[in-house]
């Protein structure tokens, strides 16, 4: 990586991203591609925490996320700040969202549509999965269309897992991944620890091990502890960006501003330059997210090959969006709740995930507030989210009819899934949205905003693997629009 | 981590129950942490050989990295394991998720910091105690397809 001081900036850059996460680093390695000569700045916040200083301090960064937030909506918020964002963090599930997540108001009459559909985004879903190295099954394409052989092969399902696979083999799904069944280059396969947000044994894809083609690129520099604080505009486009380092403005000059600063402090910045766009800041949104432990009757679980095994897709799509959200299960391989104590039943229990998809709603937002930092008001979620809880909760003894099940107890739902989404969404005009399409800001069209802040609505699974094709797609439209 | 929600009132419940209990309070105030996860695995694990030494190397690590509050709250149920046993302090605090989820915990990060699970027969041999593991400490996870 080449670090730049911020004195030493060059006069103008081809390119300034914001933010070193997936957006903008799945970004710049499409736009590299096409255009390897193009001269690029990385302004990041933090720092750059190696894996190694992240698993001697167990921690993603040195800067407290809350700290940076006036957080007065009663809810917890996770991110993480330095060179590489959210890839330092995530748990490495790689799913797809679903064909209708797309097409949410077409199909079910609520949220919005994306103005691109799912068929768009599979060219470039399959083009993150390799660069991700992806390890998954070779029978997913009933659930995503176009989903061609993952490079790596699937990790191991538990036995619970192999029952639930025969009885429903086209709802039980081996979860891909971004978690190495075989080792590559200098990442080790997974080891089932189970702690993926600080892999110690560095198989997960993270910018630091598997996007080195970008950080290190001859073409890029880097200025780190570098704050942008506004964007400027002169003449319908974005001239510069203003940023703090070491208490001292900075300006860094470009013909393309990447922003990619998270869902929280990209619309915020946007409202700090006074950058239009229709509801900048609001329909700040996640999933719920939350826990059940099944005890098992005589079946041992924990066998499986990684952290988290299975998925399963029986409430993911159907007529039920219309009055209550998706819901996704996940097959946890892990000691969440711990272990059984009764003598020689340790092992049976089935600790399982969900997520729960909700509409984003207007009311939730980041707003500028008074001070320096993003105002979180308040935060509610919706009851078309909330009634899926129940409605997952007398559903799933059917669904785990397969298994010897002698309990089923919701366990808590968590407060934060570290998915924050839908603050600078994509659309077709400026009157519902901010950016279009190919992710171009409507009116600055020197400006992309990549990252789950332009997701419309927000699916029912992890959204790293869908910023990362959004980012591809954004690119390699731009750099071929512009040839 | 868990951080064990063992509340203010049953605290000071259980505190002052088993003070009143113990004539000369020496018996009871002097036991600490290892008091409760002996009565715990004794209780658990029946047959089950394990070594003072062990459960002192287990409770120095297990109460590494805990909340401040932890302490205290292992020592009043260390207090009351000697009064009513570990059985005992368990129905009592048999609507507690938080106890229940506490002692899970324990239970699990003990068999896990041990030879437990490789052994054919745990009750053939004293168990050797191996530590907390950072990486790669599921015993049963298997990586290649069955």
């Amino acid at each position: 990586m080449r670090y730049v001081e911020a004195a030493a900036l060059a006069d103008t850059y081809d390119v300034v991203a914001i933010g070193s996460g997936f957006g903008s680093l799945f970004f710049l390695k499409g736009f590299l591609r096409q255009r390897p000569k193009a001269r690029v700045l990385i302004l990041e916040w933090g720092r750059f925490n190696s894996h190694q200083w992240q698993i001697e301090n167990q921690r993603n960064s040195d800067l407290s996320g809350e700290t940076l937030l006036d957080n007065r909506s009663g809810k917890p918020w996770l991110f993480t700040i330095g060179v590489g964002g959210g890839t330092n963090c995530w748990w490495a599930q790689t799913p797809r969202l679903h064909p209708a997540d797309f097409e949410m108001q077409t199909r079910y009459g609520v949220g919005k549509d994306w103005p691109i559909s799912y068929n768009d985004l599979v060219p470039y879903y399959v083009e993150a999965e390799q660069i991700i190295l992806v390890a998954g099954p070779d029978d997913l394409s009933s659930v995503w269309p176009g989903t061609p052989r993952y490079p790596q092969p699937p990790h191991n399902m538990t036995t619970a897992d192999r029952l639930m696979k025969a009885a429903m083999p086209d709802r039980h799904f081996v979860v891909p991944n971004a978690r190495l069944t075989i080792p590559v280059n200098g990442r080790s396969a997974c080891c089932a620890t189970a702690n993926c947000g600080l892999c110690p044994v560095d198989a997960k894809f993270t910018a630091e091990n598997s996007l080195d083609s970008v950080l290190s690129h001859p073409q890029v520099d880097i200025c780190v502890s570098a704050k942008v604080e506004r964007l400027d505009v002169e003449g319908g486009r974005l001239k510069r960006a203003l940023f703090l380092k070491e208490g001292r403005e900075f300006a860094a000059a470009g013909d393309l501003f990447v922003l990619g600063a998270n869902a929280l402090f990209s619309p915020h910045i946007l409202l700090r330059s006074g950058i239009g766009g229709h509801g900048i800041g609001q329909y700040l949104c996640e999933k719920m997210f939350g826990l059940v432990e099944v005890k098992l009757n005589g079946l041992k679980h924990f066998d499986g090959g990684t952290a988290t095994t299975c998925f399963n897709t029986s409430l993911l799509d159907g007529e039920h969006r219309r009055t209550r959200g998706a819901v996704t299960l996940f097959v946890e391989n892990r000691f969440v709740y711990g272990l059984r104590t009764e003598f020689g039943r340790w092992r049976e229990v089935l600790p399982i995930a969900f997520y729960v998809e909700d509409i984003p709603q207007a009311t939730n937002s980041v707003a500028l507030g008074n001070g320096d930092l993003p105002l979180l008001e308040r935060f509610s979620y919706t009851d078309y989210a909330k009634k899926s809880i129940g409605a997952m909760l007398d559903a799933l003894p059917d669904i785990l009819r397969p298994l010897p099940v002698e309990s089923i107890a919701l366990r808590e739902m968590l407060p934060a899934t570290g998915h924050i989404q839908c603050t600078t969404r994509m659309g077709l005009t400026s009157a519902d949205s901010v950016v279009d399409r190919d992710l171009v800001h409507h009116t600055l069209r020197n400006l992309v905003i990549v990252g789950s802040s332009t997701f419309p609505t927000t699916g029912s699974v992890n959204p790293s693997l869908t910023i990362a094709a959004l980012s591809l797609r954004a690119a390699d439209r731009l750099t071929r629009s512009t040839q | 981590m868990t951080r064990f929600n063992l509340s203010r009132r049953q605290m000071m419940a259980g505190g002052l129950s088993f003070t009143a209990l113990a004539a000369g309070g020496g018996y009871l105030t002097s036991a600490d942490a290892q008091d409760f996860f002996t009565a715990m695995l004794q209780s658990e694990l029946p047959g089950v050989k394990i070594s003072d030494a062990t459960i002192r190397a287990f409770t120095s690590d297990a109460m590494k990295g805990r909340h401040s509050t932890f302490a205290p709250k292992l020592k009043v149920l260390s207090m009351a394991s000697r009064v009513v046993g570990y059985r005992g302090v368990t129905a009592m605090l048999a609507r507690s998720s938080a106890y229940e989820q506490f002692r899970r915990e324990l239970f699990t990060q003990f068999l896990l910091s041990t030879d437990f699970f490789t052994l054919h027969d745990p009750t053939g041999r004293e168990l050797t105690y191996l530590g907390p593991t950072m990486a790669c400490g599921n015993p049963f996870a298997q990586f290649k397809p069955a």
